[in-house]
């Protein structure tokens, strides 16, 4: 007996060794960015909560609730408060405090730069703790080996992408953890946990949809198969009512829960989980021939009733649940179709095999293998990670983005299937299924594994199928295929005891493990090279080689927001296109007029209209809209292709959605049909301020043969510009910032 | 008798008012333009020259040339019908949708009237106007509908719209309908048959093994890239323009060919079983060379399929660094 305990302290001490070992792995190769750059936020949405954290922090938590800026979407400004999900914000924002209060200064930059590595070593753990749950911690202590590494989550989990996601990957994983948990052991105390993280989910990403669909599904399987139990009802009635009441807090989320379709089913399944319970009781209470005819009756009844309350909330348009949002859900195609602006971006397009190898690489068909080997063993919970496999897969396939959410359940699949490999060929114990045996004793093995299964000291018993007897009810057909598959289980042990018998080298169980383990070794280095290569770009920043092979560093973005920030009023309101909103106003300070939140299609439409429009339109509109300062991006000198001038199609499409009278598309071909910007540009191409502000006075520092270096073409051989004069260009010229001109004291149009 | 050749005369009389009539000929379409869902009649090289181009009529057509089979391996065709379906749909729900009809002609099925009309490549647009009588493309009465690369609905009408500008045109928006009635109403009676042989305990086995190859081939469908082919229906397979040879991966990793995802999807699915084999099968086999060769087969197949993915994801994106063993 002490020894085993001294194993058990052993085997405890080496799985905590192993977890921060795989948390610090998982921080550490998240920080690329910030060693090859600094220490800075990317790209764009990321500026924006990085703003907000910075005014929550300055001006405390109601400020914060109620804050109207109006230093966006002028001069309509935003209700920031109403419009968010406040997770990621307060989250940092509690970091930083406590850190404070501890006496530790750290920067309120460097608390968001570094929070999503930090969330994702929290992530592996509790991908080792589900995964514990549903096998055993060998299989757990892989997960969390997987999920740390998986190049799927860390997509958006590098150090600076200061995104809702960072968060809410560990939500996901700990809050489907706490509701298994609940499942198997009915308790209400877990049932309340899984509803306060839900609700810390809802908070922190939309994403939270999945979780209340995900659980109900879970629920519904489970008496489909006959397996209502009460432990089942306690945690999910305990659970939907918190949850759906917590969640109703946020208010961004307010009343949806109770009339969109996407919380539909979790009502639903709720009530059908209180219809169950009432036959079961009325089961132990009423004769069984009068039950019958209570069930039919009750079971016409109610379907009645629920019809007709369909019918009413439908016709009085209280829930649309047959509707393109319905579709929606489930054909991402329909989106494509009906917004515009959701399919101009790239991350909702459907997924191409390449991004699933790239993100998952051998975890994809060790994924299947783990779903074979929990098809052996069907507990409630592994009935979960079935659903969640399906469901996983099927939304990763339709949209590229949300390979996030199938990762983790990749990541634990794969690692119940390695655990089984190495449970079968790293068992060198004279007693292990490969070596040599004698026939006189299979009990004995049998006994070995329980308390080696007991020894590691954690929650592995509920996979057997016989702790699950306590909770069972009268269900008669359960009784029987529970007991058919013991049998099935005790034969097939039977056969396999017998074919153990002859002898087996340990080279070949070494080869096999070997051959394995250099796979996995594999995917490591693939992990982080494609971390290194694909994911580690601030966007901010650029970096690119010259001719000798030195790294250069493109700063024009932080050098022109800087700029802005000393030289220009702090009234200023500048505009530019809505990609670079964001920015402006959390590095320069400045009032924007659109940006990033995307939800105000008419103003984002009249900026296009602006930048598309001749001057004395543009200058009228821009004297109208009180827009002191236009920022552009210009990529031709540096050959950076994500400019204006190459999204300008997307400015006039959008454009021309809101003023079809006075935008057209095709006016900005030219007569052969192309998109061209030099002198073969058309007219319309020509006199449009974007063209103009993009190639006004680059000729001159061109040299003799000027060239479009983004567009390979030719530079247009004069360009003027009468109502609006240059006030800064970047180092490379890839930020232009132009003021219009006063009207002059004789108010004459142009200004001269 | 009398009452007879009264109802003769009244006979011949009408017939020969709706012969004669050019509204026969609007009914006539208006009956085509019906069967299709998105109101775009389907002709052929026998009815075109009378539906198109007769004297009597009194409309104008929107012609459209196309082939909707691969044959001819017109990327586009479906694209540009589409787009233009949505505008037709919409038109034949105004008032004035017997002034101007939506037509198209297949290549497959139509070739002499492709050749006789002078069409130079598909998808081609043309309008003909009622005054246009001779089955040919001119300047004077047929005007052709430029086709570029972005075809949009909003681009179709702007277009039109030149020709008719006393007209307005819309764009319907069709609810793309993932699962029809009737599959669905085949999935409720499947399921139902499940759940049946899932209630019959001695089925049960054969029911987790249905599931659970149902749930793996699912599964890893979606996972090699099959919703991108659903989605966006690429070519299935492209072939070299020079040497006629096929291409089986082409070297976009934004992009897939219809293929591919089959491809990759047999590899995973042969490493997935060869993994099952290796832990739950090989190691149980009583003799001991069987149970050693197997477990070598195993690795092998394991090692060979690895490689061969990590060298088609090399072909995909060229900057990729890792192979085993295949270049």
């Amino acid at each position: 007996m002490v020894e085993a305990d001294s194993k058990t302290k052993q085997l405890n001490l080496l799985k905590i060794a192993i977890l921060l070992l795989i948390s610090i792995v998982s921080i550490g190769s998240r920080l690329f960015s910030v060693i090859r750059f600094e220490s800075i936020i990317h790209e764009f949405d990321p500026w924006f909560n990085y703003r907000t954290t910075k005014y929550l922090v300055k001006n405390g938590f109601y400020e914060f609730w109620n804050w109207f800026d109006p230093q966006s979407w002028y001069p309509l400004g935003r209700v920031v408060g109403g419009t968010l999900y406040p997770g990621i914000m307060v989250t940092s924002a509690v970091f930083y405090k406590v850190l404070d209060f501890l006496g530790l200064h750290v920067d309120i930059r460097d608390v968001c730069v570094f929070l999503a590595p930090f969330f994702s070593s929290l992530t592996a753990i509790s991908a080792y703790l589900l995964t514990s749950e549903v096998k055993n911690s060998t299989a757990g202590l892989l997960a969390a080996a997987f999920m740390g590494i998986a190049p799927g989550y860390i997509s958006r989990s590098v150090a600076g992408s200061y995104d809702n996601e960072g968060i809410a990957i560990f939500l996901l994983v700990f809050t489907f953890y706490l509701w298994l948990k609940s499942v198997r052991l009915g308790s209400m105390l877990y049932g309340c946990l899984t509803a306060i993280f839900y609700f810390y989910m809802v908070s922190a990403w939309g994403g939270y949809v999945f979780i209340i669909n995900m659980i109900p599904l879970h629920v519904f399987a489970l008496l489909l198969m006959g397996r209502f139990s009460n432990n089942l009802y306690v945690s999910y009635s305990t659970f939907y009512v918190i949850g759906t009441l917590a969640s109703m807090q946020i208010p961004f989320v307010g009343f949806q829960p109770t009339f969109t379709s996407e919380h539909m089913a979790s009502l639903g399944t709720f009530g059908l989980l209180q219809l169950f319970a009432f036959a079961y009781y009325l089961n132990s209470i009423v004769p069984k021939n009068s039950l019958k005819l209570i069930i039919r009756a009750g079971a016409v009844l109610i379907t009645f009733v629920m019809g007709l309350v369909l019918v009413y909330l439908t016709i009085t348009k209280k829930i649309a649940p047959w509707t393109g949002r319905f579709y929606s859900l489930w054909d991402t195609g329909y989106a494509k179709i009906h917004v515009p602006i959701i399919a101009s971006v790239s991350e909702h397009q459907p997924t191409v095999w390449t991004s699933f190898f790239m993100d998952l690489n051998v975890l994809i068909w060790l994924f299947p293998v783990g779903i074979y080997f929990v098809y052996q063993e069907l507990t409630d919970n592994q009935v979960f990670l079935i659903i969640y496999a399906i469901f996983g897969s099927y939304f990763a396939g339709v949209m590229v983005r949300l390979i996030l959410t199938l990762t983790p359940i990749v990541c634990i699949l794969a690692g119940i299937a390695v655990s089984e490999l190495f449970d079968t060929y790293l068992d060198f114990s004279p007693n292990s299924k490969l070596a040599p045996q004698n026939p006189n004793k299979p009990k004995e093995k049998e006994n070995i594994e329980v308390s080696i299964e007991k020894s590691t000291g954690t929650d592995v018993g509920n996979n057997k199928p016989n702790k699950r007897t306590t909770d069972k009810k009268s269900v008669t057909f359960e009784k029987s295929t529970e007991s058919t598959k013991t049998k099935n289980i005790k034969q097939t042990g039977e056969n396999k005891e017998k074919m153990f018998l002859s002898k087996f080298p340990k080279v070949v169980q070494l080869f096999v493990t070997g051959g394995i383990v250099a796979l996995l070794t594999l995917f490591q280095i693939h992990s982080t090279w494609v971390t290194s290569n694909a994911y580690s770009s601030p966007s901010v920043i650029l970096s690119s080689s010259d001719s000798s092979g030195n790294r250069v560093i493109i700063d024009d973005f932080r050098e022109a927001y800087n700029w802005i920030s000393q030289n220009t009023k702090e009234d200023a309101k500048i505009m530019s296109w809505w990609d670079y909103g964001y920015q402006l106003a959390g590095m320069a300070n400045r009032t924007t007029f659109v940006d990033n939140n995307t939800w105000n299609n008419t103003h984002i439409a009249t900026v296009g209209k602006i930048l598309a429009s001749d001057e004395p339109t543009a200058y009228k509109l821009v004297q109208d809209l009180d827009i002191d300062y236009i920022l552009i991006m210009y990529g031709g000198i540096l050959g950076y292709s994500g400019d204006d001038i190459n999204k300008f199609l997307w400015m006039i499409r959008i454009g021309q959605g809101v003023y079809p009278e006075s935008l057209k598309e095709d006016r900005f071909y030219n007569s052969q049909g192309q998109y061209s910007i030099g002198d073969t540009a058309s007219k319309a191409m020509k006199d449009s301020i974007m063209h103009k502000m993009s190639y006004y006075g680059l000729k001159e520092v061109m040299g003799p043969q000027p060239m479009d270096r983004a567009r390979r073409q030719q530079l247009p051989s004069e360009v003027t510009l009468d109502y609006f004069t240059e006030e800064y260009s970047s180092e490379n010229w890839m930020v232009r910032i132009y003021k219009p001109k006063p009207i002059d004291i004789l108010g004459r149009v142009p200004p001269k | 008798m009398k009452a007879f050749a009264s109802i003769f005369i009244i006979i011949s009389i009408l017939s020969f008012l709706v012969f004669s009539n050019p509204t026969d000929l609007v009914l006539k379409f208006k009956d085509l333009t019906n069967k299709n869902p998105y109101g775009i009649a389907k002709l052929k090289e026998n009815n075109v020259k009378d539906m198109v181009f007769s004297k009597q009529k009194n409309y104008s057509v929107v012609l459209l040339f196309t082939s909707s089979g691969n044959e001819f391996g017109c990327n586009n065709c479906k694209d540009v019908e589409q787009k233009i379906s949505r505008v037709s749909k919409n038109w034949i729900q105004t008032e004035k949708s017997t002034q101007i009809f939506f037509a198209k002609l297949e290549v497959t099925e139509s070739p002499n009237a492709f050749i006789s009309f002078g069409v130079k490549g598909i998808p081609e647009v043309y309008i003909i106007k009622p005054e246009c009588t001779i089955f040919k493309a001119s300047d004077e009465c047929t005007s052709q509908i430029s086709i570029k690369e972005s075809f949009s609905s909003e681009y179709f009408i702007s277009e039109i719209s030149h020709f008719f500008p006393n007209e307005t045109f819309g764009i319907s928006e069709d609810i793309n309908q993932p699962v029809s009635k009737i599959s669905f109403l085949y999935g409720i009676l499947f399921s139902f048959l499940l759940y049946c042989l899932y209630n019959s305990s001695n089925a049960q086995k054969y029911f987790r093994t249905i599931s659970l190859s149902i749930t793996i081939l699912f599964v890893l469908l979606m996972c090699s890239g099959y919703m991108w082919n659903h989605i966006k229906n690429p070519t299935f397979i492209s072939f070299n323009k020079e040497t006629q040879e096929p291409s089986i991966f082409i070297p976009s990793s934004s992009s897939q060919l219809g293929i591919e995802v089959y491809l990759v999807f047999a590899t995973y699915f042969i490493s997935t079983i060869a993994f099952i084999f290796l832990v739950k099968a090989a190691p149980y086999y009583e003799d001991k060379d069987l149970k050693t060769l197997s477990i070598f087969v195993c690795m092998g197949v394991l090692l060979a399929m690895n490689s061969y993915i990590y060298s088609t994801y090399g072909i995909k994106s060229h900057y990729y660094p890792f192979r085993i063993i295949l270049p």
